[in-house]
């Protein structure tokens, strides 16, 4: 999965959740003006092509391999688990 | 421990958090009280809230919420750091010091940013005024879920609860829970929403719940829920702001529908039960001859809720700019700093809109906003959602590294936003919940009304209108309002008891006084028309 930024126009814009796989960030919309439309959203980026087919113009912000490699270093930055578990 | 404290620089696991607001309580006990919640999480964790205030007695209250979704990590942790800074400015009487920082966007290059303080005096006079509650870490056992290794890129939205026993997905999402319009399909005109916007507005099963929608088995069902809705139905809340992630946007109540002025279009009325048609006005999808529905939400002073709400987020949009631009007012021309920090101010109901979405029910802010309906004599509540963040800031799991320094830049924002909103509420004391007693400034103008003999009189109206609407539409001119109410109200109970069996006075009071100066303030100020409310 990687986090891509999606630039469109209104007419286009509610049909993307019909999209497979496009995770869309519904309260990431911004207004750009002339009826366009940027959103954000999650898939991976073999989605792009299907993207750019309807009319988008598709940024990738990080690769599903920049995002493996963030969470990788997350991880390791974060606290470990409480040694208690909660109760059950 | 002691302050100063460490800058966060991971998301912190829900132990950490509790663990911070445990230590605040006991670092701070003077100004600072921690409650635990007696209800556990599916997962058996308890959790917590902070009461920040100097001082007692009744004051307004502001409920600031934060990690309602799991996945959104640096509200809860700006929420701490914002407890901590507040409480240690506080006690040391220094400034709030929001330090340079350079934070590099997904999309661009870096861009730097100022120094930016909170003067210790804005936090003495909030402090000082206000209650302020913190409870930055709504739903525990989804933020653990995911901050458990492998990280999931998208991330868990909702609770933990287990699935049913007949099979389905785990958890609830909390932001569809409350009891407000739950039972979306009593509330909504179904079919007709289902035709305009393609989907229920929530999920009534927890299968196949692949967006992470699923209202739960019935209202407040979940523990994390009621938890909120108690604080909401208990203190005297008239501010009250759940932190999201994200989207930079401050959106406010209804999320239900438009705001509308007619009485009868409420939640609380059975008669628009399934008739409540979900779109905003002039939508074409609207059958014909249909009346559009528009949730109630008045805007007739004194507290004039529509139009002030709409003023306080644009003053936490204002205070987001100015932070950015390191304390001063953000130069008229586009700067590198405006555009990262750029919120858009909206109603909650059609965010969605352009995606295609519609309004949804059941959320946290709604439901703050509903409790003045509810019970009328908690009036006003103002209730926000704010969605921090940004896609150029990683979305939901922000990178709390410096570089490229988003977390900082969000606690930032997030420090911005509560800024203006608490000062705010410092400024305009609001009336307590009943049963207490009705403030003066509610009241009638005494003599007019004496002199008049009727508290509908157009001259009356007049006078009154320009202190709730005119006066009052800023902090400034509200605080003015008052100290006019506080030397009004010290003499003219008695005058007007004086001059009410007393027509030769009454004549002189109203000839002399009353008509020369609502003859001077309409011509000054242009408003001749008094119109009866």
């Amino acid at each position: 999965m990687g986090l891509l930024l999606i630039d469109t126009s209104a007419e286009v814009l509610p049909g993307l959740r019909d999209i497979d796989d496009l995770y869309l960030v519904r309260s990431s919309i911004e207004r750009m003006g002339d009826d366009r439309y940027r959103i954000s959203g999650y898939a991976p980026e073999t989605v792009i092509p299907e993207l750019e087919a309807r009319g988008c113009t598709v940024q990738v912000l990080m690769t599903s391999q920049d995002i493996d490699h963030f969470n990788d270093d997350v991880a390791t930055a974060i606290a470990p688990p409480d040694d208690t578990p909660p109760e059950s | 421990m002691p302050p100063p404290y460490p800058e966060i620089t991971a998301p912190l696991r829900p132990q950490q958090i509790e663990d911070a607001l445990a230590d605040l309580a006991t670092t701070f006990p003077t100004l600072c009280t921690r409650t635990v919640f007696t209800g556990k999480t599916h997962e058996g964790r308890s959790h917590s809230y902070l009461k920040i205030a100097n001082g007692t007695g009744e004051r307004p209250a502001v409920l600031v919420t934060g990690g309602v979704h799991a996945r959104e990590w640096a509200p809860p942790d700006a929420l701490v750091t914002f407890a901590r800074n507040l409480l240690v400015s506080f006690q040391s009487g220094t400034d709030i010091t929001i330090p340079a920082m350079e934070v590099t966007p997904l999309t661009g290059p870096p861009v730097r940013y100022r120094p930016w303080k909170i003067k210790a005096s804005d936090v003495a006079g909030i402090l000082n005024k206000v209650d302020l509650y913190i409870f930055p870490l709504v739903n525990p056992d989804g933020r653990e879920f995911d901050l458990t290794p492998p990280i999931d890129p998208i991330g868990w939205r909702k609770n933990r609860r287990p699935p049913p026993p007949a099979g389905g997905d785990i958890g609830v999402d909390l932001n569809r829970n409350f009891n407000i319009a739950w039972k979306f399909e009593d509330y909504y005109d179904l079919p007709l929403y289902v035709s305009r916007y393609g989907e229920e507005p929530a999920k009534r099963t927890p299968v196949g719940d692949i967006n992470q929608l699923y209202r739960g088995p019935n209202e407040h069902s979940e523990q994390e829920t009621r938890n909120v809705e108690s604080l909401l139905d208990t203190l005297p809340v008239h501010y009250y702001v759940d932190v999201h992630m994200f989207g930079r946007k401050i959106l406010h109540s209804w999320g239900l529908d438009g705001n509308g002025n007619d009485p009868a279009m409420s939640f609380t009325n059975p008669a628009f039960n399934n008739k409540r048609d979900g779109m905003i006005a002039g939508d074409p999808a609207l059958p014909l001859g249909r009346t559009d529905y528009k949730e109630y939400l008045p805007d007739d002073p004194p507290h004039k809720i529509r139009s002030r709400a709409v003023f306080i987020a644009n003053a936490m949009r204002d205070e987001i700019l100015r932070a950015a631009n390191g304390g001063a007012t953000p130069p008229a021309a586009s700067s590198p700093q405006q555009n990262h920090s750029d919120y858009e101010v909206g109603p909650s109901a059609f965010l969605y809109l352009p995606v295609g979405g519609g309004p949804t029910p059941g959320c946290a802010d709604d439901y703050a906003c509903s409790r003045q309906f509810v019970n009328p004599a908690r009036k006003p509540i103002f209730a926000y959602t704010i969605e921090t963040g940004h896609p150029e800031e990683q979305g939901f799991h922000c990178n709390y590294a410096n570089p490229p320094g988003h977390f900082r830049k969000i606690n930032r924002e997030v420090h911005a936003a509560l800024l203006a909103l608490l000062k705010v509420a410092a400024a305009s004391p609001l009336a307590p919940p009943a049963p207490s007693p009705r403030p003066p400034n509610s009241g009638p103008c005494l003599i007019a009304t004496a002199t008049m003999g009727d508290a509908g009189h157009p001259d009356v109206v007049f006078l009154r209108a320009l202190r709730d609407e005119r006066l009052r539409a800023t902090p400034r001119g509200a605080r003015l309002a008052d100290l006019l109410d506080r030397v009004y109200y010290s003499f003219s109970p008695a005058v007007a008891r004086y001059i009410e069996g007393r027509p030769r006075a009454r004549t002189a009071v109203r000839l002399l006084v009353i008509r020369p100066l609502v003859a001077v303030l309409r011509r000054a100020l242009g408003t001749g028309k008094g119109g009866r409310r």
